[in-house]
């Protein structure tokens, strides 16, 4: 570079001169300088190449890296977003959707029973408490739905499989619920109603297990 | 080339003179050498001293006194080999390239392992064991629930209809199309394999003994169509009682072919 600019250099000042009316240049020829100068640039061109090469390989390998890293953590993200929020399929599952329609046929039933039982006020106290606990225990299972099952919580990681199986083991309470709240009623139109009572008396061992199922479940599912 | 003859000739053919010279530039050149990498202790015109007087006047004032400290000082070549900045630099580059080698290999490892992860978890068409086996497990149960059904349509429409109307068999296929609704969301969820096969096996156990129960249910139904009505039954005046061996043996023969 240095030695084309001393070409265009002399031969500007030959052009001046040609048309010019200089008289006596002299020009001096370094025997030295160019041969050091190219030294220095092929030595420097040749390392700053190899530089420039290790550097875009650090570079590439810093791109592949943060590409595998990116990807590692997408998954990662898809897996952590899938334990801590409830999956569209679980809310939607047909499984709700019989949970939803069973719980008022329940209440149904025992307000038909309690209708039943009226007139008797012999009956109306175990009635009134047979009342309260399936009511009870409804209310405490679609709590348990709501704020644990469904619930999206980052404390709180189920696969969604897991999620289905809790949905179906309420659903199962809740089916046995409805079968005993029917059967009760049958009870109550067919027999007398103090044959009915003693049919009930075994819907109290469902009183107060809820609590101990879902302190369990939370127990287990915690990370 | 030739413009440059052409200039050089124009030159010596008019009024003025070329001339050249082949010189050396000592100076200039040992400072070249000290810029980039070649020699360092190359100082022009000569700094040095003997019995403490200079041997070049110029040269002693220029390094020993005006520049002194670039004189006295380190090397400071940029290139030097091998201990220069820039050689420094590389073999820090180099070793930094090395380490980032080992992370890339790493993390490749690492995305691999996450990609294997992914591919495992992916339900849909990536779920193996659903595709290969357990959809045909599920559907031979829900094909033969059909296939009940169909032959109870054909043999005996009064048990057929007596099933649906119960309270066991509405039951049953209310628990179905959960079990069928459950079955598809394991399958499209993105879940670890093991516990999707889990959750597979747990449905299978529980629809095969349902299933198993239906059936005898099913069978029973069946069976109790075909007994004798109540109209039949009053028509029947005396039922024949056979008492001696000999007709019990008559009888066994003839209703058995053997």
């Amino acid at each position: 570079m240095e030695n084309g600019k001393q070409v265009v250099m002399i031969i500007m000042l030959l052009t001046i001169s040609f048309f010019g009316n200089a008289q006596f240049v002299t020009w001096a020829f370094h025997t030295d300088l160019p041969f050091t100068q190219l030294e220095n640039t092929a030595f420097k061109c040749g390392w700053n190449y190899t530089y420039a090469n290790k550097l875009k390989e650090i570079k590439k390998n810093r791109e592949k890296t943060l590409e595998y890293l990116v990807f590692v953590e997408e998954v990662q993200r898809k897996i952590y977003n899938t334990l801590s929020n409830v999956d569209g399929a679980v809310k939607d599952s047909k499984t709700i959707w019989t949970l939803s329609k069973k719980i008022p046929e329940i209440l149904k039933n025992l307000e038909k029973s309690v209708e039943l039982a009226a007139g008797k006020p012999y009956l109306l106290t175990i009635t009134g408490d047979m009342y309260n606990i399936f009511y009870q225990r409804c209310l405490n299972l679609t709590n348990y739905l709501q704020n644990v099952i469904l619930k999206s919580d980052e404390k709180i990681l189920i696969d969604p499989v897991r999620r289905h199986k809790l949905v179906y083991d309420v659903y199962c309470e809740i089916n046995v619920l409805f079968q005993l709240s029917k059967s009760i009623l049958d009870q109550y139109r067919l027999k007398t109603l103090q044959d009915a009572v003693d049919k009930i008396i075994p819907v109290s061992t469902f009183y107060n297990v809820d609590k101990m199922i879902v302190q369990d479940i939370l127990r287990k599912v915690k990370f | 080339m030739l413009f440059l003859i052409f200039l050089l000739s124009g030159w010596v053919k008019g009024w003025a003179q070329f001339t050249y010279d082949i010189v050396q530039d000592k100076p200039a050149n040992g400072q070249l050498k000290r810029m980039v990498f070649i020699k360092w202790n190359d100082w022009k015109p000569n700094p040095g001293t003997f019995l403490g007087i200079p041997l070049n006047p110029r040269g002693y004032a220029f390094w020993q006194i005006v520049n002194k400290a670039y004189y006295k000082g380190e090397d400071r070549r940029p290139y030097r080999l091998p201990d220069g900045p820039f050689i420094k630099n590389y073999g820090d580059l180099t070793l930094q390239q090395m380490a980032d080698k080992k992370i890339m290999d790493t993390t490749e490892k690492i995305r691999n392992t996450n990609l294997a992860t992914y591919l495992s978890m992916t339900g849909g068409n990536g779920d193996i064991a659903y595709n290969l086996f357990f959809k045909r497990k599920f559907n031979e149960i829900f094909d033969e629930v059909n296939e009940w059904l169909k032959g109870m349509q054909a043999e005996s429409p009064k048990a057929l209809e007596a099933c649906m109307n119960s309270e066991y068999f509405k039951n049953f296929v209310e628990y179905v199309e959960i079990t069928k609704d459950r079955i598809k969301a394991i399958h499209e969820s993105f879940v670890d394999k093991g516990v999707r096969m889990e959750g597979y096996l747990e449905i299978y156990q529980e629809l095969s003994q349902k299933y198993n129960v239906l059936s005898h249910y099913l069978a029973g139904q069946v069976r109790l169509s075909k007994f004798p009505t109540q109209a039949r039954l009053k028509e029947i005046k005396e039922i024949p009682v056979t008492t001696s061996d000999k007709e019990i043996v008559n009888k066994i023969l003839s209703n058995f072919k053997f």
